[in-house]
């Protein structure tokens, strides 16, 4: 700086005064060093006016005139929770086509139009339990907004093309929610932890879409979308004593009516241990969720809990699992509380397959010492610092003051409950944090849910204790609709079953089968190849099945005995999937010993004359209360070419075609000997019978379970 | 320190991604009077946005530097460093640095011949493992002579929000929001961690990026998907390879390659500030000067040589997945640089964002063969030559062959026919609202002013982008479509479930 050889005395001497001063004011510190912060400007808070109409509405209002823009939120007293468990789908549904349905004067495509030629967005949704809008529009179309806005709420239609829409959606989304593991474990780890019916956690089906009509949608809404049961918020560049004029005379007509709530869904939990486990063969990282129920944001240990998170996230499992240790990414710990149910506690973490267990063994380590000993010093003052300094980023924006006080009164909460919580914060300790995390973490009875591939386990889960195998198969949807039967397809129908169960042998030699035993060959094809395998099968009609393969790794065998199922291998006894016990009781059901002793139980209905398996065909379509299938009766010799269904893969629906050959005689009946399965068009397998025999004498101890 | 390669997946999944946009001309003009700037002698720039509607203030470090810059070897390096630029300095993160320094400088020489053994086409397994226990041991001493963390700490107790950093093809952005009298605080640390850093506890923070890249990408199928488009459709240029990089350069990168990266890119010259709040600017330059100006100057790095070349012909992958189908097509454009790029923009909105876009009419509504439709601009980054992209979830029950030609029907419609004045409307006015909103944010903005001045080089596009998209017309529009949705500058990639 070149300055003072120029200026007179006194000025130079001021100026070197401005320099010390000002470089006393900004010595450099090290970033470790004491600062004197100045004092923080104020938070100046917004005027947020009340209003409540005759038909009890409430709205609170917030003038913003920074930018040219007007938003709205409002929160409406319905939820998923209330749907009912047949019809899971119907909520969200509801939501979507309130806004995409169109109304009595505009349709849902005109309404698109006009909104996002204005740049502005309406949006309309109902989650578990809540339902909102949500507006933002210019100033300048305000009138425009707020009128499409109220014609959406007060009289939508609900159009069946947009139902139809609605429902695509979904059930591609059923079609896709395997494909992911985070989703997959989030989804699955709220089940095991609410139950899988629970409202809090269970999720919609392609049978619990198909069964939602417009007229359930049209009754959800109209039981539940009244001013009533609606708290808003609006902000932005209005003047607010307008915009209450503007929303009274467009809402005072819309009458209040009163909804009779069911009660809240009970959250009725067993603490226990567990470790559930979901196999997805084509990942190389583990998702790993753990945890228990949570609680209620009023629970006098809240604030307490909300220190502890801090802690046990960033001070424990982020530092031991991340940057100590390098193992994953994003690991967390956090004791959830909601505002009407109970939340979850949770921990968890993605890492490599290999250091799954080890992995799940740091996080529990961390929450039990949660609960054994003291938080220090350090961490307590940093978490509260944290918590308390940042504080003021809860009142930078006026849209987060007025929403905040909008969703606590939806759920009755102290309007200041943010104010409340943070004098908490200021008083906890570390006993305190001792206690709440002794009386509300219980390490001991932790759910544990690994979505991940096995096969690349460094230590495998059962070293934690009894594996349960979560199923995560899609169920299929209800068959497609039959053609529909008629008095002539029934009693042809009926005729050719009827010459079928002849061909075979006869209703009396047929009824004299109790069980066959079959030695046979088994080819698996896979995608490293063929498979080949061998080993025995023993049926007992009606319900009981017993298969044994011989495989490169020892044998397997697999067990129903009606209700329960289960597989013994070389490692032990192991719980047998929901969906394989089903499975193999389908293909009882679809036997010909059993299905043709058992006309009675059954429609039949004759479709028509169909090539399958190079055989021209009659097609019969067989439905009972299992489930439908296709059977296909060779034209000359009235033989069961074979069958087709629908059956379950993790990757959801498949086509599933049998053709079953090399037909013999066994005790009086024609059995097949040769059966090929294709899925999907795919060659999957194919049986041959080495030898066969009914009615063997059976070992009682073959179905029991051990 | 979560990275761009994961936010690149979740673009496909959100169909709104348009980043500017314009507000009336007055709250414009007064919000860009309030900006300031200046340049440090060792030409590191501030921008600043003084504005009092709160006490809190958003700071954003612009290092004009992304996986783009990597070659053969070292991809991922970028982000790397980025993970590493939070592991603190000679005085943050350490209880003794004498003595960490020397321990860290073994490790090198250890790893140098460890990792070069490991590599060898005859690998001599003795020699390694006793390379191996070495490393490990001198590793495990300079471990206990770390404060871990405490870079985040020292943040997290000032009342930081946000603290996060992102790394993209183009750029590594370094962010952090704080109430606004903890000014000086930021200085102070920021201004060490270009000054003094350490990459300290480097191979675990590798294995974490290595975590990274199994969550983002392995073990996503539409992350795999991505992963392989990109690599097809850039032959050349380094937008070839993604953001995180491949597993076995992650391997293998070194402190060494790190600290080189380090010099070549991080001089002051080569990052820019953008300061969004409740701040003095004047004061704000003033402990710039006195904490930034500390840092020694550098070169400039060289501007990037290679460029993508013509490409022949159109190209067709697959990537198969446990997974349904999704498709996306690829077409080649110029950079966010050219005089096109708002037709492009235009282009992208009126084909394909939001429920009245050409695609979504047409996949979603009326054929109902996609539950998800959407075209943007961009991919994978903007500031070379890059994709406009179109994106198709085919619906249950459908595929993407069927997508994929009323995609076609669509774009060739766009080429065919003008536009028509409420499609025009309706992109300008959306752009319009989305500026709007992004101003509203402090840490929105000083993104916005940093990408503007270091990428366009002028940060008052951020308000003068409205005067472009209002100049935008429909012949525009239909004479870009003519000439890059054309079938020989196309990419197409396909997700399809895996043969079982």
């Amino acid at each position: 700086m070149k300055r003072d050889i120029v200026l007179p005395h006194c000025l130079s001497i001021l100026v070197l005064l401005t320099f010390v001063l000002t470089n006393t004011c900004f010595a450099q510190k090290g970033p470790k060093e004491e600062f004197s912060f100045p004092a923080l400007h104020k938070v100046q808070t917004p005027k947020v006016q009340k209003l409540t109409l005759k038909n009890g509405m409430t709205i609170y209002l917030v003038e913003d005139h920074q930018y040219p823009t007007i938003d709205l939120r409002a929160l409406v007293r319905v939820g998923s929770v209330y749907e009912p468990e047949d019809e899971t789908g119907l909520a969200s549904i509801t939501g979507t086509v309130l806004r995409t349905g169109g109304t009595q004067k505009m349709t849902g495509d005109e309404i698109d139009k006009i909104l996002e030629t204005m740049g502005g967005t309406i949006e309309t949704g109902v989650e578990e339990g809540l339902g909102y809008v949500y507006m933002s529009i210019l100033k300048e179309d305000q009138d425009k907004g707020i009128s499409i806005l109220s014609d959406i709420l007060m009289h939508p239609v609900f159009n069946e093309d947009k139902i139809d829409l609605a429902k695509i959606e979904m059930r591609s989304s059923i079609s896709r929610r395997n494909d992911n593991i985070w989703s997959i474990a989030s989804r699955e780890f709220n089940s095991v932890i609410y139950g899988k019916t629970s409202p809090y956690a269970r999720y919609p089906e392609y049978a619990t879409v198909d069964a939602i009509t417009r007229d359930d949608i049209i009754s959800f809404y109209e039981k539940y979308f009244h001013p009533n049961n609606i708290v808003f918020a609006a902000w932005g560049d209005f003047d607010a004593k307008d915009m209450q004029k503007r929303l009274q005379a467009t809402f005072a007509n819309w009458p209040s009516v009163r909804t009779e709530y069911a009660e809240s869904p009970k959250v009725d939990y067993q603490y226990r241990y567990t470790v559930n486990f979901i196999q997805k063969s084509d990942v190389n990282q583990s998702n790993i969720q753990m945890g228990h129920i949570g609680g209620l944001m009023n629970d006098p240990d809240y604030p307490a809990l909300v220190v502890m998170n801090q802690i046990l996230s960033m001070d424990r499992m982020f530092k031991v699992l991340r940057s100590k240790e390098g193992l994953t990414y994003a690991p967390w710990g956090n004791y959830g509380a909601d505002y009407d149910h109970p939340g979850v506690f949770s921990c968890g973490t993605q890492t490599k397959s290999q250091s799954t267990v080890y992995a799940i063994r740091l996080m529990l380590n961390e929450v039990k010492r949660m609960t054994t000993e003291p938080v220090t010093d350090d961490e307590l003052a940093l978490a509260k610092d944290s918590y308390l300094n940042s504080f003021v980023f809860n009142f930078d924006s006026k849209s987060k003051i007025v929403t905040r006080m909008m969703t606590y009164a939806y759920y009755n909460y102290p309007l200041d409950f943010i104010e409340r919580l943070r004098e908490g914060v200021e008083k906890v300790t570390k006993d305190d944090i001792l206690r709440a995390a002794k009386s509300h973490l219980q390490p001991d009875k932790m759910q544990i849910l690994v979505v991940g591939n096995k096969d690349e386990f460094g230590e495998p889960l059962s070293s934690l204790g009894d594996v349960d195998v979560i199923d995560i198969a899609i169920p299929s949807p209800p068959s497609e609709a039959a053609p529909e039967a008629t008095d002539e397809s029934r009693s042809k129908g009926k005729d050719l079953f009827d010459k079928v169960r002849e061909a075979v042998g006869g209703m009396d030699a047929l009824t004299k089968i109790t069980n066959i035993w079959t030695k046979l060959d088994f080819l698996q094809s896979t995608e490293a190849g063929d498979m080949q395998m061998s080993g025995e099968a023993t049926i007992v009609y009606p319900n009981h099945v017993f298969q044994s393969i011989s495989t490169p790794m020892g044998e397997m065998k697999m067990v129903v005995a009606g209700e329960k199922g289960w597989m013994v291998g070389p490692q032990g006894k192991m719980p047998m999937q929901e969906s394989m016990r089903k499975n193999l009781l389908d293909n009882l059901f679809r036997d010909p010993v059993n299905f043709l002793t058992h006309a009675d139980e059954l429609q039949i209905q004759y479709v028509g004359e169909k090539p399958f398996n190079n055989v021209t065909s009659y097609e019969l379509l067989v439905t009972g209360k299992e489930g439908t299938f296709h059977l296909y009766l060779d034209e000359k010799t009235y033989l069961p070419a074979g069958v087709s269904f629908q059956s379950t893969g993790q990757q959801g629906p498949m086509n599933v075609e049998e053709m079953w050959s090399d037909y013999r005689t066994v005790a009086g009946a024609m059995l097949p000997f040769k059966t090929i399965a294709n899925a999907n068009g795919k060659k999957m397998a194919e049986v041959t019978a080495k030898e066969m025999k009914v009615n063997i004498e059976i070992d009682p101890t073959l179905f029991e379970e051990k | 320190m979560r990275e761009r390669s994961i936010r690149v997946a979740a673009w496909l999944l959100l169909v709104l991604s348009a980043c500017s946009g314009a507000a009336r001309g007055q709250s414009f003009d007064t919000v860009k009077k309030q900006v300031r700037t200046h340049t440090l002698p060792n030409g590191m720039k501030f921008i600043v946005l003084e504005r009092h509607d709160a006490p809190v203030v958003s700071l954003h470090t612009y290092a004009d530097v992304g996986s783009a810059q990597e070659s053969y070897g070292i991809t991922g390096i970028s982000h790397i460093m980025e993970h590493m630029a939070f592991k603190g300095t000679t005085t943050v993160g350490t209880k003794d640095y004498a003595a960490e320094s020397v321990l860290l400088d073994r490790m090198d020489s250890i790893y140098a011949r460890l990792s070069s053994d490991e590599r060898a086409v005859n690998p001599d397994s003795s020699e390694i493992k006793a390379l191996q226990a070495e490393f490990d041991s001198t590793n495990g001493a300079a471990g206990k002579l770390v404060v871990t963390q405490e870079y985040w700490d020292l943040t997290r107790e000032k009342g930081g929000r946000g603290l996060n950093a992102y790394t993209s093809n183009d750029a590594t952005q370094y962010i952090v929001s704080l109430p606004s009298n903890r000014l000086e605080f930021w200085m102070a640390m920021e201004s060490d961690r270009f000054l003094n850093p350490v990459f300290r506890e480097f191979f675990q923070e590798r294995n974490v990026i290595m975590e990274e890249r199994r969550l983002g990408l392995e073990t996503q199928p539409v992350g795999k998907l991505l992963e392989e488009f990109l690599a097809a459709s850039f032959k050349a240029h380094p937008y070839h390879h993604s953001v995180v990089g491949h597993m076995s350069d992650l391997k293998n990168i070194s402190r060494t390659d790190v600290k080189n990266y380090f010099r070549e890119y991080y001089s002051p010259s080569n990052l820019t500030v953008a300061i969004v709040g409740d701040v003095d600017p004047g004061q704000v330059f003033k402990m710039a000067d006195l904490y930034f100006g500390r840092i020694p100057s550098g070169p400039k790095p060289e501007p990037l040589r290679t460029v993508e070349p013509q490409q022949w012909g159109e190209k067709h992958i697959y990537v198969e997945a446990q997974s349904q189908p999704i498709v996306i097509l690829g077409f080649h454009r110029p950079s966010v640089t050219s005089s096109e790029d708002r037709a492009l923009d235009a282009l992208a909105n009126i084909a394909g964002i939001g429920r009245s876009s050409r695609l979504y009419t047409s996949l979603v509504k009326e054929k109902k063969i996609a539950v998800q439709v959407g075209a943007f601009n961009g991919l994978p980054d903007n500031k070379y030559p890059n994709l406009l992209a179109v994106f198709a979830v085919p619906a249950k029950g459908h595929t993407n062959e069927e997508c994929i030609q009323a995609i076609e029907e669509e774009l060739a419609r766009m080429g065919a026919e003008t536009i028509t004045s409420d499609e025009l409307t309706k992109y300008k006015r959306a752009t319009k609202k989305n500026l709007i909103d992004g101003m509203k944010s402090n840490s929105r903005m000083a993104a916005s002013l940093a990408f503007n001045d270091v990428v366009l080089g002028n940060w008052e596009e951020s308000f003068d982008v409205i005067k472009s998209v209002d100049a935008v017309t429909a012949a525009d529009v239909q004479k870009v479509a003519q000439k890059y949705l054309v079938k020989k500058n196309r990419i197409i990639g396909e997700l399809i479930p895996e043969d079982k």
